[in-house]
């Protein structure tokens, strides 16, 4: 009896241990490709053979004088600022639309301002390069700006979405009561209030632009973007400088993760 | 007259407002599409000859048997690296939403794959998954086998690809839905008798069932448009419906017909959101 009793305290431990074998697992399976890839780019032999032979800062020294490489850095960061200054303007303005004002027609902006959401992707990169082609705008860093915005602004307006419609709007009124113009309301009040959703949505909206490959490889014409650049190296001839190029672009990455993580609340009213 | 003009100032305000996001959406979104779809009509390239407008790119997209097929590999990629994801992912976010302690942590980790490039995952398992990579040698290490492996450019390594990229899909809704389940419910299930594993499917899984359908749809959309996976670390006998276009497009000539599987796909992305929504809204009113 007393051996039972003690064997049933012990069981709900075991449980646990096999839970954390699991997530620990996982989190090995989700972390061993990032790692080995900011591995070789220290290695210094220029070939992906395990295990790594030594300790080399040549790839980086190359990254530093590839033109090509510098180049499509400074493109992905001009247009991710771009980008998000646009997504954070447009978006904003949107979301308090639709969420404080009634109107007819509102059911359907709803469902339009997600679509974009929903078709990112190919479809999306081929009907801008169509339409692009039509009424003839060039490709590069404009065209491509623009249909970043087109597709990413929609994620801004979901995240400013939540915060708006979970609002206490009596500090608003109180405002108005004591003789605030609506303008006067909306910066003084509101927007401090939603600026947290503001942010996350920016934050957002910059790592989903800087990371983006399938618009910016048919947009951005014969010039490149950092993940452009990439898919061009590893397609046709993969060198260790790949590796340095992908450690800058994970590095500009957990950056962000970080940043982003303090704002988890808003960005995870994206998955409901 | 004074509401007439109050109603007039609020109609002129809420047009400013709305007015940068709905133009925008109209110029860069809705004639983009319809500039697809009529490219889609077009006999051939407009450069090349004056194009007339047939049906025929559409007859070839669903009669030809490579698209037919390539559209049903599609679907089948899909749903396995749904299912496998919902099973995989479920027990974890069961753990970080009733047990783990450092959950906002774990999930922050769990979330790095969504954040780096997808072409940063994809070109990371081909580092792996290489003829003298990691796997290989480490296997060879063990003595589990002689010859290297051929682990890349075939449909294990697009579904691991899949399977990679869209983690944090299926992990986050799952986590949330659980962690809306009340501890009071399932302590009652036991109390009556239910031994875990009724609980587990008699409770848990009906009432977190909305995350268990957005996870799904989020994942078998995503997984459904890839474009690097099957690029990147299939073969030519892996491509996906995707990567299919995208060759029209960098490789091949024929635009007219790259629109319309283009168009369909994305009547088809469409559907399938409906489709989702519908289920979705019934799950919610049900649980």
């Amino acid at each position: 009896m007393n051996s039972r009793q003690g064997f049933r305290q012990y069981m709900p431990d075991l449980n646990d241990l096999a839970h954390k074998l699991y997530v620990g697992c996982f989190l090995l399976f989700i972390f061993a490709p990032i790692v080995v890839t900011v591995l070789y780019a220290f290695n210094s032999s220029r070939y992906f053979v395990w295990p790594i032979q030594g300790f080399s800062l040549e790839w980086f020294r190359q990254a530093r004088h590839n033109r090509l490489l510098i180049e499509a850095f400074a493109n992905s960061v001009i247009i991710a600022l771009a980008t998000t200054a646009l997504c954070t303007a447009i978006g904003t303005l949107m979301s308090f639309g639709l969420v404080r004002f009634r109107f007819r027609g509102r059911g359907f902006l709803n469902i339009l301002v997600l679509l974009p959401v929903v078709t990112y992707g190919i479809v999306s990169s081929i009907s801008l390069l169509l339409f692009f082609d039509m009424v003839h705008i060039q490709r590069g860093i404009g065209a491509t700006i623009l249909g970043h915005t087109t597709f990413l602004f929609p994620f801004a307006v979901v995240i400013i979405n939540g915060r708006l419609a979970n609002f206490d709007t009596s500090l608003e009124e109180a405002a108005s009561d004591l003789g605030a113009r609506p303008v006067r309301v909306f910066f003084d009040i509101t927007l401090p209030l939603i600026m947290p959703a503001i942010v996350a949505g920016a934050l957002l909206v910059f790592t989903l632009s800087f990371d983006d490959f399938i618009l910016s490889f048919f947009l951005i014409g014969n010039t490149n973007t950092l993940p452009v650049y990439i898919f061009g190296l590893i397609r046709y001839f993969m060198t260790p400088a790949v590796n340095a190029a992908a450690t800058a672009l994970i590095g500009v990455t957990m950056i962000f993760v970080v940043l982003i993580s303090f704002f988890f609340k808003e960005i995870r009213t994206i998955w409901g | 007259m004074k509401r007439a003009e109050r109603v007039e100032k609020r109609n002129y305000k809420l047009t400013l407002i709305l007015l940068p996001g709905v133009a925008w959406l109209f110029l860069f979104y809705l004639i983009p599409t319809l500039v697809m779809f009529r490219y889609s009509l077009l006999s051939n390239m407009p450069h090349i000859a004056p194009p007339t407008f047939t049906l025929s790119n559409y007859l070839d997209a669903f009669c030809t048997t490579l698209y037919a097929k390539v559209f049903l590999r599609t679907a089948g990629f899909s749903t396995s690296v749904t299912a496998m994801l919902l099973l995989s992912c479920f027990p974890l976010a069961y753990y970080l939403a009733k047990k783990a302690r450092r959950q906002k942590e774990i999930l922050v980790l769990l979330m790095i794959p969504f954040w780096t490039s997808q072409v940063l995952r994809a070109f990371a398992w081909m580092i792996l998954l290489g003829r003298s990579g990691m796997v290989n040698v480490l296997l060879g290490k063990l003595h589990l086998i002689g010859e290297p492996l051929r682990l890349l450019y075939n449909w294990q390594a697009v579904t691991m690809g899949l399977f990679y990229s869209y983690v944090p899909y299926m992990v986050l809704p799952l986590y949330a839905a659980i962690g809306r389940v009340d501890d009071a419910l399932l302590e009652a299930s036991t109390d009556l008798g239910a031994n875990s594993w009724q609980t587990l499917w008699n409770v848990t899984i009906p009432l977190s069932l909305p995350g268990i359908v957005s996870g799904a749809a989020l994942v078998f959309v995503a997984s459904f448009t890839d474009v690097l996976s099957p690029t990147l670390l299939g073969g030519p006998s892996n491509e996906m419906i995707s990567s299919v276009i995208f060759n029209t497009f960098t490789m091949g000539s024929n635009w007219p017909l790259g629109s319309a599987l283009s168009f369909i796909l994305f009547a088809a992305l469409l559907l399938a959101a409906a489709l989702i929504m519908v289920i979705s809204s019934r799950v919610r009113y049900e649980t």
